[in-house]
This record gives C-alpha cells, structure tokens and sequence, in this order.
C-alpha cells in the first residue's frame, strides 16, 4: 500500500450518517482510512451517501452513529485545514465578486471579521491562484468564469485557505474535456503536492487516476476497493 | 447639485447633511439585499415600521426609536415564521409585513385622527430639526460602522453560503443581522421621507450600484454616490419648484442615478 504514510487524514469506525434529521440513513457502519496525501475517488450510486459524507467530514453534517476524525480531530465548521468544495457550487450570480477576492475569501477563517486584509493573507490569495494558473485572471468577474474556471478559482480558494484535506463533490459534472484535463491537472499536479484529496465522481473513467477508491453501495459500510499508489505526489 | 441659494439657508444645510447621511447608511446596506435578492425586505419594511413610528408619535417618543424597535420585531418574525417549509423566508417577510401593517393601522386608527400621521407616512426633509438630524447621523453611522466591521463575512457568505457555513459562520443570522440594519438604515431616513418612500432609498441608489461596481465594496461607494447625488439634486430642485414634495424629489433624482446607470451599463455592452 504504496499510498500509505503514518498520518492517516480521515478515519472513520462504525460510522452512521442521515443526510438531514429524521431522514433515512444513507450510510451504516462505515470503516474508512484515507492516509495524507492521497488522492481518494469516492464512488457510489446516487443516494448512496457521497455527498452527505463529504459534507460530515466538513463538519457539516453529525455522526449518527460511530465515529469520525479529521487530521487527528472530530470535524467540525470553520477548521481551516479542511475546505469543501459543493457540488455545483452555488455562487451567487448577482453578488458582483472578482476572482483574486473570492480567493481572498479562503482568509476568513483566520480573520471573519472587518472590512480589510493582512499584506499576509492577500499575498497567500495571489499565490494560490498562481498555483492554480488563474493570476492573469484575479480582476475578472467570477460571474465571467467558465465552469473549469471556476472549480480551479474555488481550489485556489481553498489553497489560500491553507487546507490539507480538500473534498470536491462531483467537480467533473458539466465540464468539458479541456476543463476536465484542467482540473485534472490541477488535483494531480504539484500545485496540491502533500495535500489529501478526496473527490467524488461517477464516472468509472476518472478511477484509474487515484490512489485509493472508496466505494458506497446501496448505503451500506463503504468499503476500500484499490491502493494502487501509482501517483507520483503521493506520501511515501 | 445645491446651489450656492440654497445652502445659505440652516432648514436647507441640515436637510441636505440628513439625506446624504441615511443616503450613505441605505445605499450600503441596500447594496446587500439587492445583491442577495432581498429587495422584497425593503419594500416590506416601510409596511413593517409603521406600528413603531406610529406608536412612537402616540407615545409622545421619537419616530426613529419606534422604527427601530418594529425593525427589531421584523427580524423577530421573519425568523419565527422563516422557514425551509411553508414559503421559507419570502413567506415569512410576507407574514412580518401584513402583520405589523396591520397592527400599524390599528395603532393609526386608535388615534381618532388620520390626519397627524401624514408627516409619518410621506416625512419631511425641509423640516428636519436638530434633534431629528442627531437620530439620523447616530443611526446611519452606527449602520455603515457595523457594515464594514462585519463586511469580510457578509461578503462571503453573500458569494457562497455552502463556504460560508463550512467557515464557521451562520448565514442565516448574518441575513436576520442584515435586516436589523436595513431597519437601522430605514428609521435613519423616516423623518426625511416617511415609511411609504424609505424603501425607494434602500433599493434606487443600490441596484445602480451594482451596476457600476466590480466587487460589493465599490457596489456601495457607487450606490452612496447615487444617493447622495440625487437626494441632493432633487432637494435643490424641490426648493426651486414649489409644486415639487422633497421627498419625492429625491426619490426622483436617485432613479435618475439609477437610470444613468443603466444605460452607461447598456453602452459599455
């Protein structure tokens, strides 16, 4: 298990999860281990509960039963060492925002309130969005971006966020080719070189990519299928 | 702008400095439901301050202490009755507005005379007194001063309340806060332009704004300049057209901010 290091970034015993109170369980008795720095699928029919448990490991959504650590900790909101990135991210259209401040926007954990930034935190901003080649675009609207723009602008968000654990819930739907190979080579280039990440997809093509697949079915204990340790970036 | 006539009168200087201070306090936090689709809160509220300003006056209190206690039952309901069930919060800002509306005319009627409440209804700019100025200026500041203190975090969950929340914040308290100060915003301007035309001061100037600024923060300072601008303008022009109410006037010079807006908008493509 060539993807494997000593520090494990999630861990998950006997883990129950409902995506609302009251609702039915999508997720019973769950086992699950993502060493740091792999690049993990997460795989699953729909309803299956992929998205519920991105959402718990942001610390969005309660355990209903058993247990869940991140980076060593419960989860829990306003951690900055994890950033979730939702599925069709819901920006609102009609809040003018350029892309250097929704990068920015990674800093507000550190400091929510007030009205300006540190030198700090607006140098952080500007080199995640070198990281993810989109400095040449930091004065255009977001409103502007195209859909892999806009995934690589809320990655830079999250590097500027200073996030060890990034989880992108079905980041590929309604991508391109070409904004697919971007995003692509964003999640396995060395721009998030040493960071954990998790991604949700239903396409079988994209598995072969990632260190480790974690697979729900029919919201039963999600169970890891492969640890091939084929990417270059992973922790030895 | 004023003209030189116009400013050597004391009924003039301090109507002008009341409007361009709640101009500023209702174009920023105007900015913010018109960016978040809240603009049904501005209209709501000039139904939902009347039972406040109108108790004030029976009380012998000032009009904007009443406003801003009905701005702070507004919030109140709209949280009870809000909700992801039943209408969510369009629903529960509909419920707020006919029932404090409502209690409003009750308090109105209660009164014997209809007649007293016109000032309340439609304001008064030219006659805005020491003591009214004083309300507006301590209102507005303390409006646009909670603004820019909380401006990081209304921003982004403004943007993407899905972050937000995984940020630690809570984007449906900051949308409750931003009532309060939209009622805060609200009775700076009740004295000026009564309960029926507050809201144009709210909406007008911000929607042009947004047309004008490439983040929220330039939004608001091109939003102040709408209402500073054509609250002044029309001031000056109500003084020079005797026929010509100020309040409406200077509704009617910020629509013209609005509509200069647009169409530098249209030009620019």
């Amino acid at each position: 298990m060539s993807c494997a290091c000593e520090h494990l970034a999630l861990r998950t015993r006997g883990l129950a999860l409902r995506p609302a109170p009251g609702a039915p369980r999508v997720l019973e008795g769950a086992d699950l281990e993502v060493p740091a720095g792999c690049r993990t699928a997460l795989v699953g029919p729909n309803g299956a509960g992929k998205s519920t448990l991105l959402r718990a490991l942001a610390g969005l959504t309660p355990a209903d039963a058993g247990s869940l650590e991140v980076n060593g900790a419960p989860p829990r909101a306003g951690r900055a060492d994890v950033a979730l990135l939702a599925q069709r991210p819901r920006l609102a259209t009609g809040v003018p925002c350029t892309v250097g401040r929704l990068a920015e926007m990674g800093r507000l954990g550190r400091a929510a309130w007030g009205f300006s930034l540190g030198r700090d935190d607006r140098e952080r901003a500007r080199r995640a969005l070198r990281a993810v080649g989109l400095e040449d675009l930091a004065d255009r609207s977001v409103a502007t971006l195209s859909g892999g723009q806009l995934q690589r602008a809320l990655v830079a968000r999250a590097l500027a966020q200073g996030a060890t654990l990034l989880l992108l819930d079905e980041p590929y739907v309604g991508l391109d080719a070409a904004s697919r190979r971007a995003l692509d080579e964003l999640l396995f280039g060395p721009a998030l070189a040493g960071t954990t990440v998790v991604v949700s997809t239903h396409d079988a093509a994209d598995l072969p990519r990632f260190d480790r697949i974690l697979a729900i079915g029919d919201g039963r204990a999600a169970v890891t299928l492969a640890c091939d340790g084929r990417h270059p970036h992973r922790h030895a | 702008m004023p003209d030189a006539g116009a400013l050597s009168h004391p009924f003039m200087q301090r109507a002008l400095l009341a409007a361009a201070l709640c101009g500023v306090a209702c174009a920023c936090i105007g900015t913010h439901l018109v960016a978040r689709r809240m603009t049904f809160v501005g209209s709501a509220l000039t139904h939902t301050l009347l039972p406040g300003i109108a108790a004030a006056f029976l009380l012998g209190l000032p009009p904007h202490l009443g406003a801003l206690a009905a701005a702070a039952a507004t919030a109140a309901l709209i949280a009870l009755a809000g909700g992801k069930r039943g209408g969510g919060e369009d629903a529960a800002i509909g419920v707020a507005q006919s029932a404090l509306f409502a209690a409003g005319v009750v308090l109105m009627a209660s009164s014997g005379s209809w007649r007293d409440f016109g000032g309340m209804l439609f304001g008064s700019v030219l006659g805005v007194g020491e003591g009214d100025l004083a309300w507006t200026g301590v209102l507005a500041a303390g409006t646009v001063a909670l603004l820019l203190a909380g401006h990081r975090a209304l921003e982004a969950s403004a943007v993407d309340e899905d972050y937000a929340r995984a940020a630690g914040l809570r984007p449906a308290l900051l949308r409750l806060g931003l009532v309060l100060l939209a009622g805060a915003a609200a009775a700076s301007a009740v004295s000026l332009l009564g309960a029926m035309l507050t809201s144009a001061l709210l909406i007008v100037p911000a929607a042009g704004g947004l047309l004008l600024g490439r983040s929220l923060a330039g939004a608001m300072l091109w939003a102040s300049v709408i209402a500073v601008a054509g609250s002044a303008a029309g001031l000056v022009a109500s003084y020079h057209v005797e026929a010509l109410p100020s309040g409406a006037a200077m509704v009617a010079g910020c629509c013209a901010g609005f509509a200069l807006a647009r169409l530098w908008r249209a030009l620019r493509g």
